[in-house]
């Protein structure tokens, strides 16, 4: 079975529903929709048709790692993952964003309601995640100045707040 | 191009200067030498042919001036064609000059529309870049990504940069993410100073004294942190100056009164000149200063830590830390708090560890992970623990273990079954069993079988269980213990958790003998590579022996996907 999912650009996609259940907007609006195309205002075909990317991967291993709270605090991204988050730094947020609005976070340990296997798993793709740690891993070890070019971000300290930066600066400095 | 063509005007304009200059000189002697000979002119053209001088009645003069006279005429008759030439030359020259002067005007005019023309260029292109960086400044993905998601990029960036500094050597200058985070820009600032998480990394000196600097780095990071506790770790450092210092330990305990976790070096407490730093802590985690994989740095020494210093700590993990733990005069003689020990790759006497157990009353969680356990057996005396619930340990260590600690309200046994430091000590005796740690095991409900992923193959037929059926005589004759007796040895055992590797021979074992584990009724599998078939197989069999189905649980199993466990549940419905 398949639906039918429209982007901002008006382009259609014909996605299989397991691989769309993957996301939790769209498992949430399939059930009221039926057979009607599900709309995406916010996200463009090129940027759908990355996370459908990965949706597509991952629907076959429904347990990715179990979350203790530690796996967030790394940057550590898989093989697979790593290269399909290397694309150029419009896309990756454009990702991030549609990731957010799709709410593609990783929703912990979705019991089955079933009564003697119990599949305690990660459904949802977590291609937020990924987006977010690239992006921790693009300003690892980086000074505040590199950051700034990293990501076209102007310098709008005013001369007292510079004066303050120039302080806590030296509080880094000293051993 | 512009630029090209101006230069080139330029230098035309120069040019014609130049010659205009040359012009110039050039008409100056043609216009002398014409005033000249037009002076000639005028001196010969005002005497008649037959003037008469009169110089004082001498002949002789006469004569002379007479032709004088006659060689002026005869002058100025070779002067007039010169004139006339010098004249048209004049001329000429001067229609040079009129045109290098248009030319020059030109030049000027030429020149003037270019400047214009370049003045325009570049401030149209000022204009250009201008808006080019305010569109840039408009789609900067500091504007278009919601705070929210900075804020989870910057978690994420502050944890992994400072754990990766805590779990390292700690020997250089710490990260200081949030500090230099926030000083990227304005909106960068307001989130990080908000997030109170960011700031609980507090890196403090490995030293008696704290600089003026650093008081005032950790002022703002103690404030800015509330309300959450702070995450302190210690790094090598050299001494620093004296001048306006303060002492660390009475700095830090004006500032804060818990903290989530204390990352330090064994010496850290024989920092405190005073001995009365006794902080409150989750965990206190002490380290060696110069670590290796597998156990104490040679140039590491054993610590003493007196008891009041961890009087209020929660956790206590020594991490290839040899300590030894002192009750100080008049001061504590337990750790009442302390709720978990994890002692990991270091050697540990049974006495010791006797003898620290008696100072835990309220020691719920043990872990001993590639701890070998010394061999003072029989001079120990037994220790009882009523508090200890859960126990993390090799086969071996819990067998030791259970000469002399007696924990009967023991619940839950994780077994690391490719952690055994001192293989000598791996007996699987039945009787060894069933003296020591029979009454222990009557207490435990949920029984763990940790095997990493990437644990030897043989790990299975030679290290814990070996199949009956499989199991072969010795040189000698004598047939070799059957390891699956093991389980014979866990009656009051509900729940199995195998972490990593399934043992196979376990879930043959389970399935042909019902005196193993003979209470179970629920198996968890975490962190596997279990195969649908291999589940199967075992569930029909336990199912066939004991005429009762299995709970099953199955956490970070990527084996086995959706209709993995459709089919699981489906075999489930039918049995």
């Amino acid at each position: 079975m398949s639906i039918t999912i429209v982007t901002s650009d008006n382009e259609q996609f014909c996605v299989e529903k397991l691989v769309a259940q993957r996301i939790a907007l769209i498992e949430d609006m399939v059930e009221n929709a039926g057979d009607r195309p599900i709309p995406l205002p916010n996200v463009t075909a090129s940027v759908l048709r990355k996370i459908l990317e990965y949706c597509e991967h991952h629907k076959n291993d429904p347990l990715p790692p179990y979350d203790d709270g530690s796996r967030s605090r790394t940057t550590h991204i898989s093989e697979w993952d790593q290269k399909f988050i290397t694309v150029d730094q419009e896309m990756l947020f454009e990702i991030i964003l549609a990731a957010n609005y799709l709410e593609m976070k990783p929703l912990l340990y979705v019991r089955l309601n079933v009564p003697r296997v119990q599949c305690l798993t990660a459904c949802n793709a977590v291609a937020g995640d990924i987006g977010c740690k690239t992006v921790a891993n693009m300003i690892k070890g980086k000074s505040p100045e590199e950051i700034r070019k990293l990501f076209n971000i102007v310098n709008n300290f005013t001369p007292e707040e510079e004066a303050q930066i120039r302080k806590e600066a030296e509080w880094a400095e000293d051993r | 191009m512009l630029e090209e063509k101006t230069t080139y005007h330029r230098s035309v304009l120069h040019n014609c200067r130049e010659a205009l200059r040359v012009a110039g000189v050039l008409r100056l002697a043609i216009q002398k030498s014409q005033q000249t000979m037009e002076e000639i002119q005028t001196m010969t053209a005002n005497v008649p042919p037959d003037t008469s001088i009169h110089v004082g009645g001498d002949d002789s003069s006469r004569t002379r001036y007479c032709n004088l006279l006659e060689e002026a005429k005869s002058s100025h008759e070779r002067v007039a064609p010169a004139l006339e030439k010098g004249a048209r030359n004049l001329k000429a020259m001067d229609e040079r000059i009129r045109i290098i002067n248009d030319d020059i005007d030109g030049e000027i005019s030429i020149l003037a529309t270019l400047e214009a023309s370049k003045t325009m260029v570049h401030s149209s292109i000022e204009q250009r870049a201008h808006a080019i960086s305010l569109k840039r400044r408009i789609i900067s993905v500091r504007l278009i990504i919601p705070e929210e998601i900075w804020a989870k990029i910057f978690e994420i960036s502050v944890a992994d940069e400072e754990m990766t500094f805590i779990e390292g050597s700690r020997h250089e200058l710490p990260p200081f993410k949030a500090l230099k985070l926030s000083t990227v820009c304005k909106s960068w600032r307001n989130i990080v100073t908000s997030r109170s998480n960011l700031w609980r990394y507090l890196a403090i000196p490995h030293r008696h004294q704290l600089s003026p600097l650093q008081c005032a780095r950790l002022a703002h990071c103690i404030t800015l942190c509330r309300p959450y506790m702070p995450i302190m770790y210690t790094y090598s450092t050299e001494p620093g100056s004296l001048e306006g210092s303060v002492t660390l330990f009475s700095y830090l305990s004006q500032r804060i009164s818990c903290y989530e976790a204390i990352y330090t070096f064994g010496d850290f407490f024989s920092l405190d000149e005073e001995l009365d730093f006794a902080p409150r802590a989750g965990t206190l985690c002490i380290t060696p200063r110069y670590q290796t994989k597998m156990g104490p740095h040679p140039d590491d020494e054993e610590y003493m830590i007196f008891l009041s210093s961890l009087a209020y700590i929660d956790r206590l993990e020594l991490r290839s830390t040899i300590v030894e733990l002192m009750s100080s005069f008049d001061g504590p003689e337990e750790l009442p708090n302390l709720q978990t020990l994890i002692v990991s790759n270091i050697v540990l006497y049974s006495e010791e560890l006797v003898d620290w157990i008696s100072m835990m009353p309220g020691l719920t969680c043990m872990k001993l992970p590639g701890v070998a356990i010394g061999m003072n057996l029989e001079s120990t005396t037994e220790e009882a623990t009523t508090s200890l619930e859960c126990l993390t340990c090799s086969i071996s260590q819990y067998t030791a273990i259970s000469k002399w600690i007696i924990a009967p309200h023991l619940a839950r046994l994780t077994l690391l079954l490719q952690d055994e430091p001192d293989p000598d000590l791996f007996r699987f005796d039945d009787d060894i069993l069933a003296q020591y740690t029979d009454s222990t095991n009557e207490s435990i409900s949920y029984l763990t079988l940790s095997i990493p992923l990437d644990a030897e193959e043989d790990i299975d037929a030679n290290w814990f269980v070996r199949d009956p059926l499989t199991s072969e005589e010795g040189e000698d004759g004598e047939e070799e213990p059957h390891y699956t007796s093991i389980l014979r040895h866990f009656q009051a055992v509900s729940c199995l958790q195998f972490d990593g590797r399934v043992l196979l021979s376990v879930l043959a074992t389970l399935s042909t003998d019902k005196a193993s584990l003979p209470n179970l009724h629920s198996l968890t599998i975490s962190n596997s590579d279990v195969q649908e078939s291999t589940l199967s197989t075992f569930l029909s069999g336990y199912h066939a022996l004991r005429q009762r189905s299995l709970s099953v649980s199955l956490v970070n199993c990527t084996n086995l996907d959706a209709d993995a466990v459709k089919r699981l549940e489906g075999m489930f419905s039918t049995l």
